[in-house]
């Protein structure tokens, strides 16, 4: 079972709306958590055992804290402050003790099997877990309200990753199925399909053989599988989010967007505003803004504020916690060194850009610079995607000294002529196809970029145009999807992580 | 609240703190203004911020900020 599968939302999706829209409003969240549970174990199956421990530890710890009352400034508030720290430190350490177990041990040769979306719900886990502990969401009584958030069929294998105040209350609350939210739900699952049936199940097989055998290739052959992997990934992971999104839609579940027109970017800082947005955020509010407030590093900033200023030493607490946030993020995907070299590039091209963006401002005011004109961010677009190009290039290989063979390539052993003859396992058709697929998603982001929702445009146009568009999306999918004879289904890629 | 418009001025030249109420959600305050902004709140107030207060709800408008201000100065 996975999203993109026909028998996803032709099959489950469908019976599972059916059941919950026909099941008394005070029993709908039954039917939700029996479908979670089954969802789950169609794809892990005993290791359900995993999410329901996860489940356990998330509310008792919940529980816990609410039970230990709050006082402040005398000695005996201070003692329960600091068993409530203890209570939230023990809750983590069983999640992420588990987390870790699970899926980085083979580190050191031991391989255990890891249940779908542990790296997912782990973190709302600790997000819930640990605004319980700061007071900004109240401990939940319901045992199952904690079950359903941490289990939601949906984005329970890539995410979004959710916090438990935007979604608990939806998933519990049983409200009946919209006819526009069904309608605008499978409209969005179809447009995840396009782009993961059409685009990226098709650069798949290019991608494959240019990353295994890159020895094979040309400098230029590489640069054009290195810009599909790209292209796959963004089609790959924003298509299977559309699909989620979708999913929760139909529901009535207002998940957190995790892609805003990345590409649109002005920076590489931008870019992770608009990608994988929902795990920039997690990683800011739990790891960035504990780290720099935390005493040493503040302790370390108004040292360097008294020898060198605050112009020096507002980089002091960021810098360090970004550090941590770029490592934490390149982890976070696996126990591979390509990862922890994929954060740390981030690191110091972030790093980079904020001791950077005063001097920089200062040059746009002096030469009267516009950066709003379209050859500002022509060289805005190109600059920030040949960086993320070159991430996502190690990100794929094999190994950092992959990475840079591979780079070195590109740059010192480059023949565009060599393009003619490469073989990339890929039919010409199939190419022209995926480029002009891409081009598609590229008008309709620029769409997105200026504010206006083709929904709702299209549900604004009479009955025969509405038709006409969506049966048009549904035949591009059917007709030209990567799929039947000739085509290997090709795995969610962040289901992986 | 003239010593807090006076830093919020320093950190982001040229906004008009005095209305401004979406200064997180319009991008106008990213993480790392917070950060300055903290920093100088904690130095000129006399104050500790924690990062559970570290929340849109909180970081929104100049009102918002010091209404914060004034409740960690109470306790």
């Amino acid at each position: 079972m996975a999203y993109h599968l026909l028998t996803y939302s032709l099959i489950f999706l469908p019976v599972v709306i059916a059941l919950y829209q026909l099941c008394p409003a005070r029993f709908r969240f039954v039917v939700l958590l029996a479908a979670d549970y089954t969802f789950f174990c169609m794809i892990s199956g005993k290791l359900l055992v995993w999410l329901l421990l996860a489940t356990l530890v998330t509310y008792g710890t919940g529980r816990w804290l609410a039970a230990i009352p709050v006082r402040h400034s005398d000695l005996h508030g201070k003692a329960l402050t600091r068993k409530k720290r203890g209570v939230l430190a023990l809750g983590i350490v069983l999640i992420l003790g588990t987390l870790v177990t699970l899926k980085y041990l083979r580190v050191f040769g031991v391989t255990l099997a890891a249940p779908i979306g542990i790296s997912y719900y782990s973190l709302q886990a600790i997000s819930y877990m640990t605004d319980v502990y700061r007071g900004t969401q109240e401990s939940c009584k319901n045992p199952v309200k904690v079950a359903l958030y941490l289990s939601f069929f949906p984005q329970i294998m890539e995410g979004p990753i959710s916090r438990f105040s935007e979604t608990a209350d939806a998933l519990y609350g049983g409200n009946s199925i919209q006819f526009e939210n069904l309608v605008f739900g499978y409209q969005r699952i179809i447009w995840g399909l396009f782009k993961k049936m059409v685009i990226a199940d098709r650069l798949a097989p290019l991608v494959v053989k240019v990353f295994s055998s890159y020895n094979n290739f040309d400098g230029a052959a590489i640069l054009v599988g290195v810009l599909a992997y790209t292209m796959q990934l963004y089609m790959e992971f924003s298509g299977c989010m559309d699909i989620i999104m979708g999913s929760g839609e139909i529901f009535g579940v207002p998940l957190p967007e995790n892609f805003r027109q990345p590409f649109f970017a002005k920076n590489a800082g931008d870019f992770w505003r608009r990608w994988h947005i929902t795990l920039g955020a997690w990683l800011k509010d739990y790891v960035f803004y504990p780290i720099s407030l935390a005493k040493p590093v503040k302790n370390l900033a108004k040292k360097i504020k008294k020898k060198a200023g605050f112009s020096v030493s507002k980089f002091v607490a960021p810098t360090i916690a970004l550090f941590f946030v770029w490592l934490s993020n390149g982890i976070w995907h696996g126990p591979h060194m390509n990862y922890i070299f994929y954060g740390m590039y981030y690191f110091v091209l972030i790093v980079i850009e904020n001791l950077t963006e005063e001097p920089c401002r200062k040059l746009v005011e002096r030469f009267k610079l516009d950066t709003e004109c379209i050859g500002f961010r022509i060289f805005q677009f190109l600059k920030l995607f040949v960086i993320v190009n070159i991430g996502e290039m190690f990100f794929r290989a094999d190994t950092v000294a992959t990475g840079f063979r591979m780079l070195r390539r590109i740059v010192t052993d480059f023949h565009i002529t060599a393009l003619a003859e490469t073989n990339f396992g890929v039919d010409v058709p199939d190419l022209i196809l995926a480029s002009v697929s891409i081009l598609l998603v590229f008008v309709v982001d620029v769409i997105h970029e200026k504010g206006i929702s083709i929904r709702r445009k299209v549900a604004e146009c009479k009955l025969p145009v509405r038709w006409s568009f969506w049966y048009a999306v549904i035949l591009l999918v059917v007709v030209f999807g990567a799929y039947g004879s000739g085509y290997t289904i090709v795995d969610m890629i962040y289901a992986a992580y | 609240m003239e010593e807090l418009l006076e830093i919020l001025e320093g950190i982001a030249p040229g906004e008009d703190f005095e209305n401004c109420t979406t200064l997180i959600d319009d991008h106008i305050l990213d993480s790392f203004a917070i950060l300055s902004l903290v920093s100088e709140i904690e130095d000129t107030f006399d104050v500790e911020v924690s990062p559970a207060e570290l929340i849109p709800a909180n970081f929104n408008s100049a009102k918002s900020l010091w209404e914060m201000i004034c409740r960690l100065k109470e306790d």
